[in-house]
């Protein structure tokens, strides 16, 4: 049965005065993290990764998931109060909590939020429990070509499902592979795209370049847009929460269906924006209530509500059992698996059980507890955010380049930094998507050693990557949906000739 | 339309100055493989083979994206940015940048107290005690936070070392 054995085990490293403190603590950073304009989940595991640097690994995980949790819920917070989405994966939550807030029914809107997300990441760790085990096995078979087919896929999963321009993904990955290969080069030690710059010896670290391109670049989009925190009062009543809680039933149909598309869009490289954007999608189209959608009905919000948990809980099984981050925070939470020394991959769960399992146990108690943390201190970070933005933008920018420079204790990071944020902040104007930028920046060095590990077993020949059934039909995924964009473009020219697609992004 | 909602960038400009600074990355990307070779030897693909493709990669992209935006004929009236949209950005940047010049100088910790009475005193409008005592403030909280609660010392300059901090 699954893994359950080892769950119970999991929950013995978990359950430990130091860990469950950790759990409360890194919540609390995750949901004000996850409430404060222009910082975000990925954004916020990065700032505090270098402060995990000399702990146990289980227990700086700990503590990095749970801020990860946090912030999801923390976003979903200012959608509902202020219409701010705090992360982009609460954007789809602000189309009918807001019009819940404004019409006095905020306590409900906020509780039915948080109740579903609760149940989408429970679902999401459910799922990690009873499948990482046998993925895990899988992935034992793999050798070098397998996994270089893997990352491909994972790259071309990007550019056929993200829904941008597919030239802006692609250039997005190309980017992030080249930044990933300055420095030395660790199998002939050459000192590559340094262009003689002695400070990029040691690489563009990938903690640097998402500081600036989350941090520093949504700070400016946000100053461009000039932000207001109108908002509606905040005050969760125990009777508000146990009505909302009464009837969470009755939207069986959308958590079962919301769960399903979390999970799916976290284990493929989706993530959890694409996810809650399709929920709220698909419910609008085929739920029951459709004609409230948009004017303050519960479905509306319980629907990306749930996949957006159920999306960022599962996005860890591609990354503890391949090495492959299912989201932008995994990604940063990869890093850090390689930074303390371990190997992301099917070896954790044969070496590392520990971990492992203490991190799955993890998710579960840190996902009830965060829940009710969420729902007690909902009227203190609502708070927060009436600190005028004038006092607050400041603040996180010096956290931010406190951040940068604990990386390396490096000043050349700083620069690194605002260099980085003024991309951030017209790439991110111009739809081109950054996430995958950041995988191909943590997977570039191991994409590449796949590759030439392959080419040594082969000795210089590509029919390796068609070698054997699995190999040939990874690869053979991953042409498919890199040619998507263009098979549906071609679809769309022969289907309307009469006047061409003008636009390809939604 | 007033002058402050007039496009300063539209939104076909921003795109093609865009995909010219990729392609320039791109470029760069190319030239620095080629310090290396980019062949094959005994060992497999050399040094700077995977990096020669990723630069091609990226300077054949940019093209693709600057096609789109020629392509694309909304995208010449839209506006990217306006006067108004510019200069929220850069009275906001501005400040950032000079914090991290201060950085080099000062030490983090004292360009971060400069950093926060400037942006509240003359951007935000509060009067000097109130700039002041935030300022430092937060200053000296991050102080105690890092150097003794995390025991992860933030860059030092002359001011810390005159007061015996070191």
């Amino acid at each position: 049965m699954g893994g359950f054995e080892q769950l119970i085990h999991g929950f013995g490293v978990a359950v430990t005065g130091y860990h469950v403190l950790l759990m409360l603590v890194g919540v609390l950073l995750g949901i004000l993290v996850g409430v404060l304009p222009g910082l975000g989940a990925p954004n916020g595991v990065t700032l505090l990764l270098p402060l995990t640097f000399s702990m146990q690994p289980v227990s700086a995980i700990i503590l990095l998931a749970s801020m990860y949790w946090g912030a999801l819920f923390g976003g979903s917070t200012t959608s509902i109060l202020f219409n701010i989405p705090g992360e982009p994966s609460s954007v789809a939550t602000t189309f009918d909590g807001y019009p819940m807030a404004q019409k006095g029914r905020a306590t409900e809107a906020l509780s039915y939020a948080f109740l579903s997300a609760g149940f989408g990441a429970l679902v999401g760790v459910l799922v990690i429990t009873m499948l990482s085990g046998y993925v895990a096995d899988f992935a034992l078979r793999f050798s070098s070509p397998e996994y270089f087919a893997v990352y491909i896929l994972a790259f071309a999963s990007f550019v056929g499902l993200s829904g941008a321009s597919p030239f802006k993904t692609i250039v997005s990955i190309a980017l992030g592979l080249a930044f990933a290969a300055v420095g030395m080069d660790s199998v002939s030690g050459s000192l590559r795209l340094t262009f003689g710059f002695s400070e990029l010896l040691r690489g563009i670290s990938f903690l640097v370049a998402v500081i600036g391109l989350f941090g520093i670049g949504e700070l400016l989009l946000t100053m461009e847009e000039g932000i207001k925190f109108e908002g509606v009062a905040a005050r969760v009543t125990l009777s508000g929460t146990l009505k909302a809680l009464m009837n969470m039933p009755r939207y069986w149909i959308a958590l079962l269906r919301s769960s399903l598309i979390g999970v799916w869009m976290g284990i493929t490289p989706g993530g959890p924006t694409a996810a809650s954007f399709m929920s709220y999608g698909l419910a609008k189209r085929f739920s029951r209530r459709r004609a409230g959608f948009g004017q303050g009905e519960p479905e509306g919000v319980v629907s990306p509500e749930t996949a957006d948990h159920a999306a960022g809980s599962s996005a860890m099984l591609p990354m503890l059992t391949l090495g492959i981050p299912g989201s932008a925070t995994a990604a940063v939470m990869m890093g850090g698996l390689m930074i303390w020394g371990l190997t992301p991959g099917p070896t954790l769960f044969t070496e590392q059980s520990d971990f492992v399992w203490g991190l799955i146990a993890s998710m579960y108690i840190c996902n009830i507890v965060a829940v009710v943390l969420v729902l007690a201190t909902v009227p203190a970070f609502a708070a927060i955010l009436r600190i005028p933005f004038a006092i607050i933008g400041p603040i996180i920018v010096a956290v931010c380049v406190i951040g940068a420079y604990t990386v390396a204790n490096a000043t050349f990071d700083l620069s690194l930094m605002l260099l980085f944020g003024v991309a951030g902040y017209v790439l991110k104007k111009l739809d081109y998507p950054i996430a995958p930028l950041v995988l191909a920046m943590v997977l570039g060095d191991k994409t590449e050693d796949a590759f030439r590990q392959s080419m040594i077993l082969s000795k210089g020949s590509l029919a390796i990557f068609w070698s054997n059934p699995l190999v040939a039909t990874l690869m053979m995924l991953a042409i498919v949906l890199a040619a998507w964009p263009l098979l549906t473009a071609g679809r769309r020219l022969f289907a309307a000739p009469s006047h061409a697609p003008t636009s390809s992004a939604p | 339309m007033t002058a402050d909602d007039r496009p300063l960038v539209s939104r076909r400009t921003l795109e093609l100055a865009t995909a010219l600074i990729i392609f320039a990355i791109g470029t760069a990307v190319l030239f620095g493989a080629l310090e290396y070779k980019i062949g094959w030897d005994d060992g497999g693909p050399q040094p700077g083979y995977f990096p020669f493709y990723v630069g091609l990669v990226i300077m054949g992209g940019a093209l693709g994206i600057a096609v789109q935006a020629l392509v694309h004929g909304d995208w010449r009236m839209t506006a990217s940015i306006t006067a108004e949209q510019a200069k929220r950005v850069g009275t906001f940047f501005v400040p950032v940048f000079g914090f991290v010049a201060l950085c080099n100088i000062v030490g983090l910790y004292v360009a971060m107290a400069l950093y926060l009475l400037f942006t509240m005193r003359l951007q935000g409008g509060y009067g000097w005690v109130h700039s002041i005592t935030v300022a430092f403030g937060t200053a000296v909280a991050f102080f105690m936070m890092f150097e003794f609660l995390f025991g992860q010392p933030l860059l030092k300059g002359p001011v810390e070392a005159w007061l015996g901090l070191q």
